[in-house]
């Protein structure tokens, strides 16, 4: 038991590394992307939005704004498709035995959590660095939020994985949902400036529940509370066990070639 | 040793399950080389990947005691955006190879066995097939294992490369057991003792190979 807990181990530490090397390295500047977009889009809403924005609460910086939404917005994406993509990307490294499908996504959503939780706190560092007011006035909160919306992703990522080996467009429509959500969910704008007969519809969303709770944990300026962290958690479980359980299940199936 | 017990393996196709094998029990000893005799189609290579726990059973199941290679001279087993070396180190890792001196040894074996120069830096995708089943090659026999699964590799490569592959399979014929894929019953009768044929379904163990060819051959 011991040893094949180690094995496991063992197997996802290699193909953390072969992620490390295949994502970051094809480019020269491999790393600096992941810091460099969610940057390029806190400079591209800043400077459509204005840097004192009618969009956001009193008393906010707009950038520091905008990166809290945008970099817990890009993780849980991330999940989503990395977990999606996680079978064709590895197939080959299937042929050996040992390597199975749950320790490449394992393997995946280890990696990107930790990308990504580094890519938030440099990126606030460079807001301050810059001058900008990143004060934050529960860290512990914003973590717990961070990881629930990433859990949430890679639940959908999981059920997106399963479904691309029945249904080949599976791609294409999140693709759409995703670019849907990134207007949706609160990125550019809080919920207390929306007009409330658009409340009802907007609150169906999720994801825009999480950034709000984010937001409301983070910056003492805002006292709404439009997130509600039932809602979140209750879709963090379901798209967590329906995708973990659906990939347990068909995980030979999406090996076979 | 290898049993199988009531192990089936189906496909789906558009017409409903595509049977390779409905209900196999069988059991492959240790210690004697295996020859698998079979029509192209037959489904010797889905046998081998069921072996080898790559593919599984659709029912049954299947018992190994020891270490079972991956087909050897496998040549899919490669991410194509790794290099050569990249490609070795994951390969220890996942084999539980990872102190850096040990690693060392089996790079410098793969890369001298497998000699393709400065591709070894390469990303596998820019090798040519022929690279590809060297590095396999290679790659297979920086392991010590209890099985060789075997699928055709003595017809791989230039004869150069084909001698330094068969003295190599040699050298492991006393210490592992080898389990070979051929159409070449001449070499297969040289090799094996054991035979085993892949037909309609169903595989039938002799425990003599010469049976076995006779048997194939004269149905």
């Amino acid at each position: 038991m011991l040893k094949r807990a180690s094995l496991v181990i063992q197997v996802i530490n290699a193909l953390i590394l072969r992620e490390l090397k295949t994502r970051f390295g094809g480019f020269r500047f491999g790393y600096l992307w992941a810091v460099g977009e969610p940057v390029a889009h806190v400079v591209v809403l800043s400077a459509i939005f204005g840097f004192r924005s009618p969009t956001t609460p009193e008393g906010i910086d707009f950038p520091v704004f905008i990166a809290t939404g945008i970099i817990p917005y890009l993780f849980f994406t991330r999940m989503v498709t990395r977990g999606m993509t996680t079978v064709d990307g590895n197939r080959p490294l299937f042929a050996y035995p040992q390597v199975r499908p749950f320790d490449a996504l394992a393997a995946r959503a280890a990696l990107e959590a930790v990308i990504q939780s580094a890519v938030f706190m440099l990126v606030i560092g460079l807001g301050a660095w810059l001058g900008y007011d990143v004060a934050c006035q529960n860290p512990l909160a914003v973590l717990g939020i961070f990881i629930a919306l990433g859990m949430f992703g890679l639940g959908i990522g999981a059920l997106a994985c399963v479904a691309d080996t029945f249904v080949s467009d599976v791609g294409q429509v999140i693709g759409i949902v995703m670019r849907v959500l990134y207007f949706t969910s609160g990125i550019f704008f809080s919920m207390e400036r929306i007009p409330t007969e658009y409340h009802p519809w907007l609150l169906w969303n999720p994801v825009l529940h999480g950034l709000e709770l984010l937001r409301e944990s983070y910056f003492r300026q805002i006292d709404s509370s439009f997130g509600d962290p039932a809602y979140l958690t209750w879709w963090m479980v379901a798209s967590l066990a329906l995708g973990l359980l659906t990939f347990h299940v068909y995980r030979s199936r999406m090996v076979a070639t | 040793m290898i049993t199988l017990n009531n192990v089936a393996k189906w496909y789906p196709t558009r017409n409903g399950r595509s049977y390779v094998f409905r209900d196999v029990t069988a059991t492959l000893p240790a210690g004697r080389h295996i020859g698998v005799l079979g029509r192209n189609g037959a489904g010797k290579s889905t046998l081998l990947r069921l072996l080898g726990g790559i593919d599984h059973p659709s029912h049954g199941h299947i018992r190994r005691q020891g270490r079972v290679s991956w087909p050897v001279g496998l040549t899919g087993g490669f991410q194509g955006s790794l290099t050569g070396r990249e490609s070795v180190r994951f390969v220890c890792r996942i084999n539980g190879v990872s102190d850096r001196e040990r690693m060392r040894e089996k790079i410098a074996f793969v890369a001298e066995f497998a000699d393709i120069g400065d591709y070894f830096d390469e990303p596998v995708k820019h090798y040519s097939s022929g690279m590809r089943a060297r590095l396999g090659f290679g790659l297979s026999m920086a392991f010590d294992f209890d099985y060789y699964l075997i699928d055709e590799i003595i017809a791989v490569g230039d004869p150069q490369f084909r001698l330094k592959c068969q003295d190599e399979l040699m050298k492991r014929r006393g210490q592992s057991t080898f389990i070979v894929v051929s159409h070449n019953l001449p070499q297969l009768k040289a090799l094996c003792q054991t035979g085993v044929i892949v037909r309609d379904g169903e595989v039938s163990v002799y425990s003599d190979i010469e049976e076995a060819i006779d048997v194939y051959q004269h149905p």
